[in-house]
């Protein structure tokens, strides 16, 4: 009996377990009818593919969620409750960027850190980050592809581990927050400052190379070569716990969505300032693997092109660097000098204004710190430090 | 990936903590969303009203299994992305086209190239919309990414039919797409 036409198109998409593929495997090798429909529907849908690219187009303008989201506030009834100061600060953060960060890191890490400078005698090579580079990337759909892989999926449920250490919570004093933490802290200045402290957490890929394909594959990118040798590589990630100190109005500036938008304008900008410490992540990883050609297959998938990628890898310490890519138009970045070290400063629009996010690290601790208004409002904020 | 929430029991939908799930919904989604609708659409405006009118929905009669948003949020979007598209095929082809054309032009490329991508893109709008509704909502939700598994549930369809109907509707994209090709001599 012949393969029907949706066994055929569930094959070639890659949607059916592995019994069923090796079925349809051996009959395809064996039907010289069934091979040549399966031709036949593999060239139709990828003309139907084709044509359907074309509705791709490119925002006009950056899409602007906090805006948005004040139009829909407007329209719906007053019955929203208003959230914590800290869930909004969560919520306030734009979430695809986040999400689309996370996943990338993930990525990047499993990808980007390992060294073939590593010391032949040991097993597994450590790093730390210690600075962060900031690449402004094209993603157009990526997000939505990526959220949407079944096979990222499948390698997030049988290839990663996740170890959690606790639930996130609200603290009363730096000094509390700083034993949870086990480090020192800094202080925002100004009072008074809610603190909550996020357990750390461990995550363990190991790295399956077909899956990683497919998952590339599901994503539009098959041209990205990944290395036979990175199969079977176990990479472990340590997150420490961190700490985000909150001080300033942060009520009012999440507020203006539901006020009269006429005088959302004349507000002054908010003074909520948030701060975030954490210890450096460490990623430790077999050290045979080759970083320049990982880092590279990184910045592919965000959607460089093989020369740009290699260009970018090879002024690269990836064994130190954390490159945080921002999709295109969502964000200016450029360095600046604070707290004595090089950091990365991010310029953004907010719901009621221009809004900064400023990232370094110094002795091992990632510091990060977002506020509202422009460069000096961020470099002041950085200064007042204590 | 699916993101779970929870309504409360006493019908008013999203009361406290859960405004916050919505808002985190909201900004989780509405990129794709907008994106998705723009796709279909070609009108950025249009895409934005539509996108918010789909939260709009969520918000009142979010669906009874919060278990899988995104195919919701997708499957909504999508069905209004058609609905807009074949009301649009009523109305003036003239207008539509001078309404969309400056969204799309990539002010780089040479005017000709554009002119004949402007050209294409409307073709496979009129595919689209003249094409059996679920064979079009299929498609869409297919080619933008979906799994089997993942379109098979926002359809409530089994996911073992999904490789059939994706044939069928492949067939049907493409005898139309045939059909409203210059070269054949007819339009839709």
């Amino acid at each position: 009996m012949h393969l029907t036409e949706g066994e055929i198109r569930s094959y070639q998409d890659q949607q059916i377990d592995l019994a069923t593929a090796r079925r349809i495997e051996t009959h395809l090798a064996a039907c010289a009818d069934c091979r040549s429909r399966a031709q036949a529907l593999s060239e139709r849908a990828q003309r139907v593919q084709a044509r359907l690219n074309h509705l791709q187009i490119f925002p006009p303008q950056p899409i602007q969620p906090a805006a948005a989201h004040q139009r829909l506030m407007a329209r719906l009834p007053e019955e929203m409750e208003e959230p914590t100061v800290i869930k909004k600060f969560v919520t306030s953060l734009s979430r695809p960027t986040w999400a689309v960060i996370a996943l990338v890191a993930v990525l990047a890490i499993s990808l980007a850190f390992p060294s073939v400078r590593a010391i032949a005698n040991s097993f597994l090579q450590l790093f730390r980050v210690e600075q962060v580079r900031v690449i402004s990337v094209d993603m157009d759909d990526l997000p939505g592809r990526m959220e949407s892989s079944a096979q990222l999926e499948a390698f997030f449920s049988q290839n990663v581990q996740i170890e959690e250490q606790g639930e996130p919570q609200e603290v009363a004093t730096l000094e509390e927050a700083s034993a949870l933490a086990g480090m020192p802290l800094r202080a925002l200045a100004g009072e008074p400052v809610q603190y909550l402290y996020q357990p750390g957490g461990a995550a363990t890929f190991t790295i399956d190379l077909e899956l990683l394909r497919a998952v590339l594959r599901e994503m539009g990118r098959s041209d990205v070569q990944l290395p036979d040798s990175l199969d079977g590589a176990v990479v472990k990630v340590q997150i420490p716990g961190s700490v985000i100190s909150q001080v300033g109005d942060c009520q009012s500036s999440q507020r203006a969505g539901s006020a009269d938008p006429d005088q959302r304008s004349l507000n002054k900008l908010s003074d909520c300032i948030t701060f975030f410490q954490m210890p450096s992540p460490s990623v430790s990883a077999p050290p045979e693997l080759d970083i320049a050609q990982l880092g590279q297959i990184y910045l592919q998938v965000l959607g460089m092109s093989e020369t740009e990628a290699a260009q970018f890898a090879s002024k690269v310490d990836w064994t130190t660097t954390f490159v945080i890519p921002i999709p295109q138009g969502s964000a200016d970045y450029k360095e600046v000098q604070v707290d004595g070290v090089t950091g990365a400063l991010l310029q953004f629009r907010r719901g009621s204004g221009p809004g900064y996010m400023l990232i370094w690290v110094k002795n091992g601790v990632v510091y990060v710190l977002s506020g509202f208004g422009n460069k000096n409002a961020a470099l002041e904020a950085a200064a007042a430090l204590k | 990936m699916t993101m779970t929430l929870h309504r409360k029991s006493d019908g008013l939908p999203w009361s406290q903590p859960d405004a916050a799930d919505f808002n985190r919904l909201f900004f989780s989604y509405w990129e794709r969303v907008v994106l998705r609708l723009a796709h279909i659409l070609g009108d950025w405006d249009e895409a934005e009203d539509l996108a918010l009118e789909t939260f709009i929905r969520l918000y009142h009669r979010p669906p009874k299994d919060g278990a899988n948003l995104a195919a919701w949020l997708y499957r909504v979007a999508t069905n209004l992305g058609l609905n807009a598209l074949r009301a649009r095929k009523r109305r003036s082809q003239y207008e539509n086209l001078a309404g969309v054309q400056v969204l799309e032009d990539d002010h780089r490329q040479d005017p000709a190239i554009i002119a004949e991508s402007r050209l294409e893109r409307e073709r496979v709008r009129q595919v689209l919309s003249a094409m059996k509704p679920r064979s079009a909502e299929l498609l869409i939700l297919r080619y933008s990414g979906l799994s089997y598994a993942e379109v098979a549930a926002t359809l409530g369809v089994a996911p073992a039919s999904i490789g059939a109907l994706l044939a069928r509707a492949e067939t049907e994209f493409e005898q139309l797409y045939e059909k409203a090709t210059p070269a054949g001599g007819r339009r839709i």
